[in-house]
């Protein structure tokens, strides 16, 4: 399965598509991060824990939205977009959406 | 690019959480963890509490609560129940000279509350309430209420009960970010209670003792909660949020502890 | 005295209790009546594709292309929202919300297509969503989220 932010997959020849595939996961961090969190931010810097949080979750919406393209025959996903919200306080929702299409 | 019509069928729900399946796993999953967030919040509150009681003597302890103000409900002893607070006072002097009752100031407040009731308070303190006074006519049975007070100070269980009390505050702080939920303050409130109850009966033990050695008898206690129990409304169930242990369970082990004293 | 705790016990443990099973029932209801509505319409709208390529079939000439926006504003019930809370505490997927919003999703782009059914492909699709619940006091106010899904609706010239 190819991923691509482009309208084409360089190289390739696009066939047909089949239309919107998509991933969605709601992700919450604990308490522990949290109180970790709120120490970090007295000194700046990245927060470990949240990056690999959201990594994980962001890892998940895709797996998702490949498996959606799989069931449709497709070999490829172009045009994929990336969109993180908080929907709570404490929980963020990773979205993912692409075109899936049928490389030639 | 050609547009193929397809139909995504089961793969359309792969974000849509797994309809009642995804929800029963949720709540499953939730319950355990809560289940044992718990049991360690439980065991390292009593833990640390029980180290610090250990640390502090009553001396300490007393200097530490001296300074404590008025509460709310405290107030001026009414002129009909003069004579009676005066009584109570009478009898705890007698009871303090019992060799287990750590030798520290003690002070009898009032409360001006209806519900019968006495408190151990941290510093020697002791509250009686009105419907306390109004309740209690023999001396014999003010005295068993004061050895019961005067019991959790021997066990230390109103500095267990304040300790505790902080420390839940303080993990359901962290917990839920200063919301207690109505429904987790009050599995909170259960646990206390049910440590509460042991200390209940361990304090009765200790006030017919006490009583017995320095009255020679108790036959007034059992009175007591007699007259407890005909007033005693609550189902039995209900006793599992409440602090005291139910009346019929108190009568019969101030029996108990009876036949074993004789 | 005794009836008076007794009164106080019920209503600090049996209303919530009976709020939350009776919101359990009701939330479930409603969510399998909107997940079945969803399927059927999507299986009608099937014929209209919506994504975020931007290129079209290069075969047909476009006779029509418009913006076209769809929004969904939704909120959790009583009993996902006190899970929600638990998962809070625990990390981990929010169960509850992920159905919340799977649903918003697919309802946002469904009304983005009954919007023109006469069109043949809505390209450059966008979804966004945005948290507008009060964010002052946590777990209290109205927990809302919108969905907004764009993109331009494409008709094509019918064939001759």
């Amino acid at each position: 399965m190819i991923l691509t932010n482009t309208e084409t997959v360089p190289g390739y020849q696009i066939v047909a598509q089949f239309g919107l595939v998509s991933g969605n996961t709601v992700r919450a961090k604990h308490v522990g991060r949290d109180i970790a969190a709120s120490f970090k931010n007295l000194v700046g810097g990245e927060l470990k824990g949240y990056t690999e949080l959201l990594e994980e979750a962001r890892q998940q919406s895709v797996d998702r939205m490949k498996q959606q393209a799989e069931s449709l025959g497709a070999n490829a996903i172009v045009n994929v977009r990336f969109s993180t919200s908080a929907v709570t306080q404490g929980a963020a929702e990773l979205y993912v959406y692409g075109t899936a299409v049928q490389l030639g | 690019m050609k547009f193929v019509q397809k139909n995504l069928g089961e793969a359309a729900e792969v974000s849509s959480g797994g309809g009642d399946r995804g929800i029963a796993k949720e709540v499953v999953a939730l319950i355990a963890l809560s289940i044992v967030a718990l049991t360690v919040i439980y065991f390292a509150v009593f833990a640390v509490t029980e180290l610090v009681v250990k640390r502090l003597s009553p001396e300490q302890e007393h200097e530490l609560f001296s300074v404590s103000g008025s509460f709310e409900n405290s107030g001026e002893v009414p002129d009909s129940l003069k004579a009676k607070f005066e009584l109570c006072e009478e009898v705890l002097d007698k009871l303090k000279v019992h060799e287990d009752v750590p030798k520290i100031e003690y002070k009898l407040i009032f409360f001006d509350e209806l519900a019968p009731n006495a408190f151990a308070i941290p510093g020697g303190q002791i509250a009686v309430t009105r419907g306390l006074l109004n309740s209690l006519d023999e001396e014999i049975s003010i005295a068993f209420v004061l050895a019961h007070e005067l019991g959790h100070f021997v066990q230390r269980d109103h500095l267990r009960g304040l300790g505790q009390n902080l420390g839940f505050g303080i993990c359901l702080q962290i917990l839920f970010g200063g919301e207690v939920d109505l429904l987790t303050q009050g599995a909170a409130n259960s646990v206390t209670a049910k440590y509460s109850r042991g200390q209940e009966s361990g304090a009765d033990d200790f006030g017919v003792q006490c009583v017995l050695a320095i009255y020679g008898e108790t036959k007034g206690a059992e009175a007591l909660f007699e007259v407890l129990e005909e007033k005693n409304t609550l189902p039995a169930w209900a006793y599992m949020f409440s602090t005291h242990p139910d009346n019929q369970t108190r009568i019969r082990r101030i029996l108990e502890a009876k036949a074993g004293k004789k | 005295m005794e009836n008076a705790e007794l009164i106080e016990l019920s209503l600090a443990y049996g209303f919530p209790i009976c709020l939350l099973i009776f919101t359990f029932f009701i939330g479930r209801y409603l969510e399998r009546a909107h997940f079945k509505s969803i399927r059927e319409r999507e299986t009608l709208t099937n014929h209209l594709p919506a994504v975020p390529s931007v290129s079209v079939d290069p075969d047909v000439t476009v006779a029509e292309s418009k913006l076209v926006t769809a929004s969904v504003v939704v909120s959790l019930d009583y009993f996902k929202k006190f899970l929600a809370s638990f998962r809070n505490i625990f990390g981990g997927n929010v169960q509850s919300y992920q159905s919340l919003l799977d649903r918003a999703k697919r309802e946002a782009i469904l009304r983005l297509k009954e919007q023109v059914p006469d069109c043949d492909i809505i390209i450059n699709l966008r979804i966004m969503t945005s948290n507008i619940s009060s964010v002052q006091t946590r777990n209290k106010g109205i927990g809302g989220v919108e969905v907004l899904a764009f993109g331009t609706a494409v008709r094509y010239q019918s064939a001759p």
